[in-house]
């Protein structure tokens, strides 16, 4: 009754609605999930499919790796476009200008990322809410204005573009299934690393952290370190994504590649499948890209930006009535089915 | 001398115009806690609907502010009840992406409608500049920094003198304690959800006659929003206009000795600087950016 009270008043404290730590392995629908998406890398063999999924696991790494900062330590970021950019253009650069193959400029342009994720969380840790949001868009509008303006370095608008000849040191392949075994490799390296943080110490650091700043530092954690560790691990990992985008496109131009959409998208690929679980940005990534994909082949003939209002609906009311999105949704429906059959394990344990 | 003379008025004007966009996002912000993140389109939407009664009528773009600020009141009050409404006492997060929902669907909403042909009025006066001793001014950029000041300025004696404007500080103050003392803080926050909707409307026909409309027109000037937000501390209203005079300064200064395309650098940098030295703004609640909002 007093909770009832309390949540009929406007504005109260409320605790964050991502996701605790996880207790145990891999959730069977997890295990069901990742093993279709394999399943169906390696049975389907339709361009225009594989094409989709390129584009999908793609997608769900990324917004796995943003989920490492915005989900589990609560960073929300807008400008992870910047990172995106930062991997495809240094491994690009390094691959055009000094014959370095990507496979290292790939790492080289981690770091870098890692580097400049580091540094804009130095700059924005005291920043809370709306503020650290949008400190880290007027971020990624800087980096993208820079490259845009370096012509030397970025060729500027007119963008830059990788040799179509297929060379496995170079990362470019003829066909496509190379490209679909990297992205899939990344995105299950990425989901692994994910369920990796929500079992270890450090990643429990990330939780305490995004939850109750002060309670962290009482025991012992200092957060500003935290989250400058987390952004850097992020911005490395969405580094990595930018390369392959770059390798698989094979064209880069900045009003593209670092532009506020491409940030946006990568947020609200999480907030659509779940924020702060390993199982959340893959499914997001699962439902919005073919959807978008699909949407637009179907609709575009008779109208262009048609698929993009649904798209746009689709996140709306995922926020209005799935707050916790659809791996939120799923654990719940899941924890429905349990206790209808009996048992009595999954009775009153909180579940989001 | 004189082109800093020009740059300097001109700029101080452009920043007049940029505090009207900003002044609806401060307002929501100061008191629901919340940034709208369709901010953009809801300008967009102003832009267009000022266009077409602009077109339609053949008035210009000014008188159409009587018909245009009431269409964006009552779509205020349509978002805030769809949207905001079931949003607002959740954590941030949630009204952040829907908000950005919403922006993604009136942006395609209107290529759809609008395609991307940019719309456009005819100059007032044949488009002849007005001179004020040696300075050469746009008449649409005069009147348009005109009526942003008069209405920042009885935006503020309205919030400090009237019965709203009290209870609606008093909400920003401490929203539990302004519900205790009688207020209904929901028919509030819907009324200023509604309010700064209605000023976006007004800011839409401002900028009508100085820039292009297209449906990305909202991106471009949301950013220069946020930052002019920032700059002058979310919630406040006289921190708006001099945060946008602060904006409009640097962007025509470095248009003219630097580059046009770094001017957007410049402001940027300036909000980052901001951010490090002083996340409140130049006139915000203290502690604001600190504490966080809504968490």
């Amino acid at each position: 009754m007093v909770a009832l009270l309390m949540g009929a008043t406007v504005g109260i404290k409320r605790t964050s609605f991502s996701a605790a730590p996880r207790r145990g392995a891999l959730s069977l629908v997890e295990i069901a999930v990742l093993a279709a998406c394999v399943a169906a890398a390696v049975l389907v063999s339709n361009r225009y499919a594989v094409d989709i999924m390129i584009r999908t696991f793609l997608w769900g790494g990324l917004a796995l790796a943003w989920n490492i900062a915005g989900g589990y330590t609560g960073l929300i970021s807008f400008g992870h476009a910047a990172f995106f950019g930062i991997g495809a253009y240094t491994s690009t650069i390094l691959l055009l200008s000094y014959g370095v193959p990507p496979w290292f400029g790939l790492v080289a342009g981690a770091l870098l990322a890692a580097v400049a994720g580091a540094l804009l969380t130095t700059i924005c840790v005291r920043l809370r809410g709306p503020f650290f949001i949008l400190s880290t868009l007027a971020a990624g509008e800087v980096t993208r204005i820079v490259a845009l303006n370096w012509r030397s370095l970025t060729g500027g608008s007119e963008g830059l573009e990788i040799a179509p000849v297929a060379s496995v040191a170079n990362m470019v392949f003829k066909s496509q299934w190379p490209y679909l075994a990297l992205v899939l490799a990344y995105m299950l390296a990425l989901f692994a690393l994910s369920v990796f943080i929500e079992q270890t110490r450090h990643g429990y650091y990330l939780f305490a952290t995004r939850d109750d700043e002060d309670g962290a530092s009482a025991i012992g954690i200092n957060p500003r370190n935290t989250r400058i560790a987390a952004m850097a691990l992020s911005a490395a990992c969405t580094a990595v994504g930018g390369t392959l985008f770059a390798q698989y496109f094979l064209y880069l131009d900045p009003t593209h590649i670092i532009s506020p959409e491409i940030s946006f998208e990568f947020a609200l690929i999480c907030a659509v499948g779940g924020l702060g679980v390993a199982s959340g940005p893959v499914l997001g990534a699962l439902i919005i890209v073919p959807l978008s994909e699909l949407l637009r082949g179907w609709l575009s003939q008779s109208v262009s930006g048609l698929h993009l209002v649904i798209y746009g609906a689709v996140v709306i009311i995922v926020m209005l009535y799935f707050p916790s999105g659809v791996s939120g949704a799923i654990a719940r429906a899941w924890a429905g089915l349990s206790r209808r059959a009996g048992s009595a394990a999954m009775v009153g344990k909180k579940i989001v | 001398m004189a082109a800093i003379a020009q740059l300097v008025v001109s700029g101080v004007m452009l920043g007049g115009i940029y505090a009207i966009m900003s002044i609806g996002l401060t307002l929501i912000f100061g008191v629901l806690k919340i940034v709208n993140f369709a901010h953009g389109e809801f300008l967009m939407l102003a832009m267009y609907v000022a266009w077409a009664i602009a077109s339609l009528a053949g008035v210009n773009a000014y008188a159409a502010m009587i018909f245009v600020i009431p269409v964006l009141f009552g779509f205020g009050v349509l978002v805030y009840l769809l949207i905001i409404r079931s949003a607002v006492d959740k954590p941030h997060l949630i009204v952040v992406f829907a908000t950005m929902g919403l922006s993604i669907v009136m942006q395609n909403l209107a290529l759809v409608l609008m395609t991307a042909d940019l719309r456009d009025v005819p100059p007032l006066f044949g488009g002849a500049p007005i001179r004020i001793g040696p300075l050469y001014l746009r008449v649409e950029l005069v009147l348009g920094f005109l009526i942003s000041v008069v209405v920042t300025l009885a935006l503020m004696v309205f919030m400090k003198r009237s019965y709203l404007g009290k209870a609606i500080r008093a909400t920003v103050q401490d929203r539990d304690a302004a519900m205790l003392m009688g207020i209904n803080v929901p028919r509030l926050f819907l009324l200023t959800f509604a309010g700064g909707s209605a000023l976006v409307g007004l800011a839409g026909c401002i900028m009508l006659p100085l820039y292009s409309t297209f449906p990305t027109v909202g991106l471009n000037f949301v950013l220069i929003a946020y930052v002019v937000v920032v700059l002058g501390g979310m919630g406040s209203m006289g921190g708006a206009l001099l945060g946008g005079m602060c904006i409009g300064i640097v962007q025509s200064l470095s248009g003219y000795y630097i580059a046009p395309a770094y001017g957007q650098l410049f402001y940027f940098l300036v909000f980052l600087l901001v951010m490090i030295f002083r996340p409140d703004g130049l006139f915000g609640q203290r502690g604001a950016a600190m504490v966080g909002i809504n968490e």
